[in-house]
């Protein structure tokens, strides 16, 4: 270990002794650690700060201040000052910022977490004014981590930055003139941007259906952007169906229970009409499920707790409606059914205790 | 010796030790992973003075001593707090500092119209807020900024529609909330929206019966909770989606004993300190949260946190005169 940092020692050379760096004074942290073992990195990214703290305090912004931040945030990128220092410098000196494209491409896989990875992305590409690259990029980075937040996040802010027919336009001045012919092509390619992205989702959750942020995308993509494509009416029968052939082959899968029942209420749907889909996952009677509804997997695990709550909150539902006249029958068939979770799912007997007990209070009856 | 065998599970809370935890934080100054925690090092002290508070220590760290490093990082010019002398303002560190002078009863050092006017400048159109003047926007600046202008008792001074605005179209179809309007639902965006609409008084934009779902579907049989579906349990996502719930009432939805027996078996039974989850390297954010989380379920021989500005709930009552 301490040979191995001496080694390195000997190599590195501080920045102050660099032929073109000599006019600078390294400036070292007001309250410096009194380190007792220093290591070699620590030297390297102590050497590398005071030199940092040098430009800044010239407000140097240059081709060394380039240099010097690269270092620094290949070390330490939580740092969100010399992110911000370097997005200043680079914008500042007109400085390549398709070869930082590059840099922030191989940095994201290790830093992948790291916010300020990020947001300085997001300022270089609104310099640049190019989404080209950023789609293919965030696809690349979520096939090593298909729910990463940060990627997620950003891939969205592309699409509604770029491509959003609800963004205003650039204004009139920076826009390059286009034929009306030309418009239209681009008026096809915004579209086709957002078809591809409910592929994309629709490949993400062919490889793994229980990934909820490919869930939580398609919602964005079709309910949420504003470009959703086609009629609303048929949009909804298509997304229902898509999601209920999905759980007729895995139905213990919270994630599309939950976009199901999204879609529902987006539409102001009760839950009972999809009873005759969901009785059969809910009973484990798969050979009930009606003809025109998805066949239920032989690999499916019945009963469902997904199905068998979604039973109990359509008749929750129902009951409630009807009240203390008419929904006694049902209120006691939800509570039934919501007693039922407890041995499935023990550790929410609180919650279905309350579920059961707040249902038969509804239709008057004393618990 | 045989205290440190890993099957040694800790049972109860190892109060003494988690003192002596936080006190050897600021003692590792030859380690590298202190210089690359700079800009987490305000957050760094509120955390680990919490966590002392809920136990009863808060002496435990020189008190004359924080406060003067904490207003080493004061920027006259911009108004704000960096998070350790030499970095940059930003909104997180404001909050923290102000936190901290509130546990320590020292707000009177604040130029609170300076930060007042800091935090206004970073509002967005769209009524979110950036960290800083660099704009990253994200739902848990507006909890900052929220929380920090209530602390000041200037909440008077919000565009209280905007920032509204801005909270409830960060609500997605599960009920749960994310960063920014279209992001997925995770439990710390929960806390943050929840969190700053129970400050602005303005739970009923919540669908309390949706979310509290989600929130209580967070936990796994083991009894720790994750922060989003199919992904791993987490001491601080136990705080964040707990917090969230007693916000709002349902805490009780939850099986609590299970949960505070995940928190205890998070514990460093030979150091002190609480990690992500049992085995791993403890921390001192899980630490705060993890405590936070235990007092939540009532544990014996912790303070009472309050579940909207994660501070000692003596604190926040008196200076809200809750
Ligand atoms: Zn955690």
């Amino acid at each position: 270990m301490a040979s191995a940092s001496a080694a390195q020692e000997d190599s590195y050379l501080p920045f102050s002794q660099r032929p073109g760096w000599e006019d600078l004074q390294p400036i070292p942290q007001a309250d410096a650690p009194n380190a007792l073992v220093p290591i070699a990195y620590t030297e390297h990214y102590r050497d590398a700060m005071d030199t940092f703290r040098a430009l800044v305090a010239k407000g140097e912004k240059s081709p060394r201040a380039i240099e010097v931040t690269e270092q620094l945030i290949r070390m330490n990128p939580g740092h969100y000052s010399i992110w911000a220092y370097r997005a200043e410098t680079l914008l500042a000196t007109n400085a390549d910022l398709s070869k930082e494209l590059d840099l922030m491409d191989e940095l994201v896989k290790e830093h992948i977490k790291s916010y300020q990875v990020w947001q300085h992305r997001r300022t270089i590409v609104t310099s640049l004014q190019s989404s080209t690259r950023e789609l293919p990029f965030t696809t690349r980075a979520l096939s090593f981590d298909s729910k990463n937040y940060h990627t997620w996040a950003y891939r969205q802010w592309v699409l509604c930055h770029f491509f959003s027919s609800q963004t205003t336009p650039a204004p009139l001045s920076e826009r390059k003139a286009t034929s009306s012919a030309e418009e239209d092509g681009d008026e096809k390619k915004r579209k086709s941007v957002w078809q591809e992205e409910l592929e994309y989702t629709r490949e993400l959750l062919e490889k793994d259906v229980r990934n909820n942020s490919a869930w939580n995308h398609r919602f964005f993509v079709v309910f949420e952007s504003g470009e959703g494509g086609g009629e609303e009416k048929e949009v909804v029968e298509r997304e229902i169906r898509y999601t209920k052939t999905l759980l007729s082959l895995a139905p213990n899968n919270p994630s599309a229970w939950n976009y199901l029942r999204g879609i529902l209420s987006h539409s102001h749907l009760p839950l009972s009409s999809l009873t005759p889909f969901v009785t059969p996952l809910a009973l484990n009677t798969p050979a009930s499920m009606p003809a025109d509804e998805p066949p239920v997997s032989d690999k499916a695990e019945l009963p469902a707790v997904g199905a068998v709550e979604w039973l109990a909150d359509a008749g929750a539902e129902e009951a409630e409606k009807e009240g203390t006249e008419g929904g006694r029958e049902k209120g006691v068939e939800a509570a039934a059914l919501f007693r039922s979770l407890i041995q499935f799912d023990p550790i929410r007997t609180n919650y279905w205790q309350f579920r059961a007990d707040e249902v038969l209070q509804k239709v008057g009856i004393a618990v | 010796m045989a205290a440190s065998l890993a099957s040694d599970v800790p049972d109860k809370l190892l109060v003494d030790l988690h003192v002596q935890y936080i006190q050897s934080l600021d003692t590792k100054r030859q380690d590298l992973a202190y210089y690359f925690t700079e800009h987490l090092r305000m957050n760094g002290i509120y955390w680990g003075l919490t966590a002392l508070a809920l136990i009863g220590h808060k002496d435990a760290l020189p008190k004359d001593e924080m406060l003067e490093w904490v207003m080493n990082c004061w920027n006259e010019d911009v108004g704000a707090f960096a998070p350790h002398p030499g970095h940059d303002p930003h909104i997180h560190p404001t909050l923290s500092a102000i936190q901290i002078l509130a546990m320590q009863d020292s707000l009177h050092l604040l130029n609170k119209e300076k930060i007042v006017s800091y935090i206004l400048s970073l509002q967005a159109p769209n009524g979110g807020f950036a960290g800083d003047e660099w704009g990253e926007i994200a739902s848990r600046f507006s909890y900052c900024a929220v929380s920090a202008l209530s602390l000041l008792g200037r909440l008077d001074a919000l565009d209280l529609e905007k920032t509204v605005d801005f909270l409830s179209g960060c609500r997605n179809f599960d009920g749960g909330f994310g960063m920014v309007p279209g992001a997925e639902s995770h439990a710390a965006y929960v806390w943050t929206c929840v969190g700053a609409l129970a400050i602005l008084d303005r739970l009923d934009l919540v669908d309390d019966d949706t979310l509290c779902w989600w929130l209580c579907e967070r936990q796994l049989p083991i009894g720790g909770l994750n922060g989003r579906p199919e992904k791993l349990e987490d001491v601080c996502y136990s705080w964040w989606a707990l917090a969230s719930l007693s916000i709002l009432g349902k805490s009780h939805w939850i099986d609590g004993s299970k949960l505070s027996s995940f928190i205890i078996s998070a514990q460093d039974p030979d150091k002190g300190g609480i990690a992500d989850r049992p085995e791993d390297m403890a921390d001192v954010w899980h630490t705060v949260f993890g405590l936070a989380g235990l007092s939540l379920l009532n544990y014996p021989g912790l303070a009472e946190v309050d579940p909207v500005y994660c501070m000692p709930a003596s604190v926040t009552s008196k200076l809200l005169k809750k």
